[in-house]
């Protein structure tokens, strides 16, 4: 999996890009750990996500509540298709915040 | 013409161990040996009894009465015809010193002679043979003599055989137990294991897995797996404390995610994709499809498919969930009839409940396993519930009819089967002489041998309107003098041993009588 990171608008936007299966969430579990510090908005740009399994929807579960523990706020956006399927197949779509797109979820960031 | 001397001997030898081979059936067997008794005999009349094994009592095996003579007693009436009705001889005998020699016996049926019939010096059994008036007729004892040694011997093994053939079928039901008890639990397996193969075909995954929720609490458990590499499905622990998969309470939509990613990992687990599966606010289990190597996009086709097959299985578990349901509330209902019936008559006042201990206490004694226990305990809770809406006109019928009648209430439940079939025999007598079906031996499944055998105890403990209740040296007596007879003498026997500690009694009631 590939991943980078910008500024915008005051948010950290993360752009991850591949599959986002059980390596890959090892890596991005100590990416959030870090990014998430207290006080920061991040946004998870999913749109190049090609794959996600239990895995991935779990590292990102652990991410919104490592947020809340932190005062931190973290958004996910642009989810291809069956992406969004995963989130609601595992029911965790009631417990992320997804928005269609980036500018979405920076405006949601901003408010 | 039936030759004489040694040679004639010798014949009879091979007629009587030749019965063994031409005839299979037991009573039939012994049909035979007797007619051909009373052949070389003379003597119209022969009955054969055997020693139990407690070798206190002899059992009348079979009968041979005169032509047109119907015994009304072993019920042997000939077919056809019209004959006069005598009674028959007496069903069973006690073992006195007498018997070990012959002696001529004024019996029901007549003046008879009574052989002993041994093998190895043990006496194994009785031919009575008759009429006679002192003793047997010349020609009765010349041809009886050579043969009563190869008698006892062709009796002996076919009591032997029978006995072991009766507990071949005894076994054969047993295994026919066993395969209905996993019946329902089979079929869903089967079905489940069926789904799980077409979704990894279709989606192109490599391995899966349906784990259910214990419904009384236990963990979440695999039932199925298919495609994982040898020994990897068993080191999934799906436990909660085992933290492998984070399930969140229904409350919080109840969201289902992988969380340790360090044993996933260690197993070679490249992806997976778990769907809980739930039934409103309760969890049923989980469907989860996995990836060893290349991981595989879950594109959209395949998460439809996922979503179908799993929404077949929630289905399957959620019905199995509610028949369990029904199950337990429906026998709820069974008993609670069951007590009302008690209810009707002071002297029936908690009959149901005080079976149930008995019962249980008598299947301890015969060190029968815990679930047998458990189905012979509930089978009393609801042994006479066939009586309930009984109209008095029809009491006669409904007394007759309702052990059939009850089990008939249970029996397409999801229950050990020996609760049915213990409901269906519990008025069956061990000699045949019960009722409805008129049962005989181990033809009667032990369940109902045993919830016979508390029937007599309760009621007896209990009295009716004229005896109070009875004390316990009374019932032991009552005991003896029915094994064999009304009860099974192994259960019988057990159920003396037990008697002691039995709760036959109120606090008020025991000591009376």
């Amino acid at each position: 999996m590939n991943v980078s990171t910008e500024e915008r608008g005051g948010a950290k936007v993360v752009r991850l890009e591949g599959a986002l299966d059980v390596a890959a969430a090892l890596e991005l579990r100590d990416l959030l750990a870090t990014v998430l510090e207290p006080g920061a908005k991040v946004l998870l740009d999913l749109a190049a996500v090609s794959l996600i399994d239990s895995s991935g929807v779990g590292i990102l579960v652990t991410a919104h509540r490592l947020a809340d523990a932190r005062g931190a706020a973290i958004v996910l956006a642009a989810p291809p298709g069956p992406v969004g399927r995963v989130f609601e197949l595992t029911r965790t779509n009631r417990l992320l915040r997804i928005f269609p797109t980036v500018e979405e979820g920076l405006a949601a960031l901003a408010a | 013409m039936t030759r004489r001397g040694r040679g004639g001997s010798e014949e009879r030898w091979s007629e009587i161990l030749g019965v063994l081979t031409r005839e299979s059936e037991y009573d039939r067997r012994l049909d035979m040996l007797l007619e051909l008794v009373s052949r070389a005999s003379g003597l119209p009349s022969a009955h054969v009894y055997l020693l139990d094994e407690g070798g206190g009592r002899f059992h009348l095996q079979r009968s041979r009465l005169p032509a047109g003579v119907h015994g009304v007693e072993t019920g042997g009436a000939p077919e056809g015809g019209a004959g006069s009705v005598s009674p028959g001889p007496p069903l069973e005998l006690s073992r006195t010193a007498a018997d070990e020699s012959e002696r001529t016996v004024d019996t029901p049926a007549g003046r008879l002679r009574s052989v002993p019939l041994g093998l190895d010096g043990d006496l194994i059994g009785l031919l009575q043979l008759g009429p006679v008036e002192d003793d047997l007729p010349r020609r009765a004892r010349q041809a009886l003599e050579p043969i009563r040694f190869p008698l006892a011997l062709a009796l002996h093994r076919a009591r032997d055989e029978h006995a072991l053939r009766q507990r071949l079928d005894s076994a054969l039901a047993r295994i026919d137990v066993a395969r209905r008890l996993e019946g329902s639990a089979l079929d869903l397996d089967r079905f489940v294991s069926l789904l799980l193969e077409l979704a990894l075909r279709s989606t192109g995954t490599e391995a899966g897995f349906v784990a259910t929720v214990d419904p009384h609490g236990g963990p979440l458990a695999i039932r199925s797996q298919r495609g994982f590499p040898e020994g990897v499905a068993e080191q999934l622990d799906l436990s909660p404390e085992a933290g492998f998969f984070d399930w969140a309470p229904a409350g919080e939509g109840g969201a289902l995610v992988l969380h340790d990613l360090e044993t996933a990992a260690r197993l070679g687990i490249r992806s997976l994709l778990a769907v809980p599966l739930a039934d409103g606010d309760r969890p049923l289990g989980v469907f989860a499809l996995v990836n060893f190597g290349q991981a595989r996009t879950f594109e959209a086709g395949s998460l439809e498919l996922l979503e179908t097959y799993a929404g077949q299985i929630k289905l399957m578990l959620r019905n199995a969930r509610l028949f369990e349901d029904f199950t337990g509330e429906y026998l709820q209902t069974i008993k609670s009839l069951a007590r009302s019936l008690d209810a009707r008559r002071a002297l029936t006042r908690g009959h149901h409940e005080r079976m149930a201990d008995v019962a249980e206490g008598i299947a301890r004694a015969l060190a029968l396993p815990e679930e047998e226990v458990d189905a012979i305990r509930t089978a009393a809770l609801v042994h006479d519930v066939g009586l309930a809406g009984v109209v008095e006109a029809e009491a006669y019928i409904a007394d007759v009819e309702h052990p059939m009648v009850g089990a008939s209430l249970v029996e397409h439940l999801p229950l050990h089967p020996w609760v049915s079939s213990a409901v269906g025999t519990h008025h069956e007598w061990f000699d045949g002489w019960g009722f409805p079906q008129g049962l005989k031996g181990e033809e009667i499944p032990l369940g109902g041998r045993v919830l016979a055998a508390a029937e007599l105890l309760v009621e007896l403990a209990t009295g009716d309107a004229v005896h109070g209740p009875m004390p316990r040296d009374r019932i032991a007596a009552e005991l003896e003098a029915r094994s064999g007879s009304q009860l099974d003498p192994r259960v019988a026997a057990a159920t003396m041993q037990a008697l002691p500690g039995l709760p036959l009694y109120t606090t008020t009631e025991e000591g009376e009588g």
